[in-house]
């Protein structure tokens, strides 16, 4: 599914039921591409950061977790983790490892099962997870193949 | 297949690492007198207000060179400080082949040095000059290696003059020309 259709879905805990925030952002690792965890917006409560592997289900109206005391505060992050809020893709540029821009991330295709990365979304394609290398504060930077270095005719 | 610019075109281009972080922008170039290639760049910080950020990329340690950004592997392709970027005590001008003459191993000068053309991609190099002549016209020269650079002239091969070309676009030709000619005529070196 497309992040921007998960983007506001609520966010319950299993054990109250109640909602503890909506999702409002995502972050993304490379090798293989996966969603590392969720932002949330919740009510003020500073708690906003939800690991994937604490995610219990990811359904059509609501993302379950078993209980709120997963959702850590963001600012307990450190900027080399990987789900710091630099890695978050989207409205980043898109350079390949061999410096040519290919336009802006707008969108990230995912597994709702996995959490795997399928696609990245830019203004002009598809980009296939797997292409992916790094997701950082100014860049997402994906690979190329070999032959196809460069697509400037000489 | 490769893209091809001049070097003046990688002032202002960001460095960024393969994780996507950026370390700052190319703020000068400064070649390598001894081959007439690319030594190292400087870098400044990036945004408006950012200063020098006195740490120099090694040419060795570009990762890719492309249109739109400088790639390395991570924030240590950096060295530590910039006196990579210093010029040395026996050398002219800061090590820069910008400016000087340039005369064929016959003996004829060309013009002189107003940039350098970098062909992109994973092994960059430096793959002609552009030159200033006397009747202040500006041609692309290119080479097929190493010159030899001395602080008076830059020398390259006699066939080099036969190849130049007038932008980007006809440099390849001019170039692949120069490749062939030499191939079966070598000159002396």
């Amino acid at each position: 599914m497309l992040f921007s259709e998960a983007r506001g879905r609520a966010v319950m805990e299993l054990t109250s039921a109640e909602t503890v925030g909506t999702v409002a952002a995502v972050t993304v690792a490379p090798s293989p591409a996966r969603i590392t965890a969720l932002r949330l917006k919740t009510r003020g409560r500073g708690h906003d950061t939800l690991d994937w592997a604490h995610v219990a289900s990811f359904g059509p109206d609501a993302v379950a977790v078993e209980e709120a005391g997963h959702i850590r505060d963001a600012k307990d992050t450190d900027r080399g983790d990987a789900t710091h809020t630099d890695h978050d893709p989207l409205g980043k540029a898109v350079f390949t490892e061999t410096g040519l821009r290919r336009g802006t991330v707008i969108d990230v295709e995912f597994d709702e099962q996995s959490g795997d990365v399928r696609h990245l979304l830019t203004d002009e394609e598809q980009i296939p997870g797997a292409d992916i290398l790094g997701v950082g504060g100014y860049a997402v930077v994906v690979g190329v193949p070999r032959e196809t270095a460069h697509s400037t005719p000489s | 297949m490769t893209g091809r610019m001049r070097s003046g075109e990688i002032t202002g281009k960001p460095v960024v690492t393969l994780a996507g972080e950026d370390l700052g922008q190319v703020k000068d170039i400064v070649f390598d007198p001894s081959t007439g290639s690319i030594g190292c760049f400087t870098l400044a910080g990036r945004g408006l207000l950012a200063g020098p950020l006195h740490r120099a990329l090694l040419w060795r340690n570009v990762h890719a060179l492309g249109p739109d950004a400088v790639m390395v592997r991570d924030a240590s392709a950096l060295e530590d400080d910039d006196t990579a970027a210093q010029p040395e005590a026996d050398e002219r001008g800061g090590g820069n082949v910008l400016g000087i003459e340039v005369t064929t191993r016959s003996g004829t000068t060309l013009g002189t040095v107003t940039d350098a053309v970098v062909e992109t991609g994973r092994t960059p190099v430096v793959a002609g000059y552009e030159i200033e002549t006397a009747e202040h016209r500006r041609v692309l020269l290119p080479v097929a290696g190493p010159v030899t650079v001395s602080r008076d002239r830059m020398l390259v091969p006699d066939a080099a003059a036969r190849y130049t070309a007038g932008d980007l676009e006809g440099f390849g030709a001019a170039a692949e020309g120069l490749r062939d000619r030499l191939r079966h005529e070598p000159e002396e070196d």
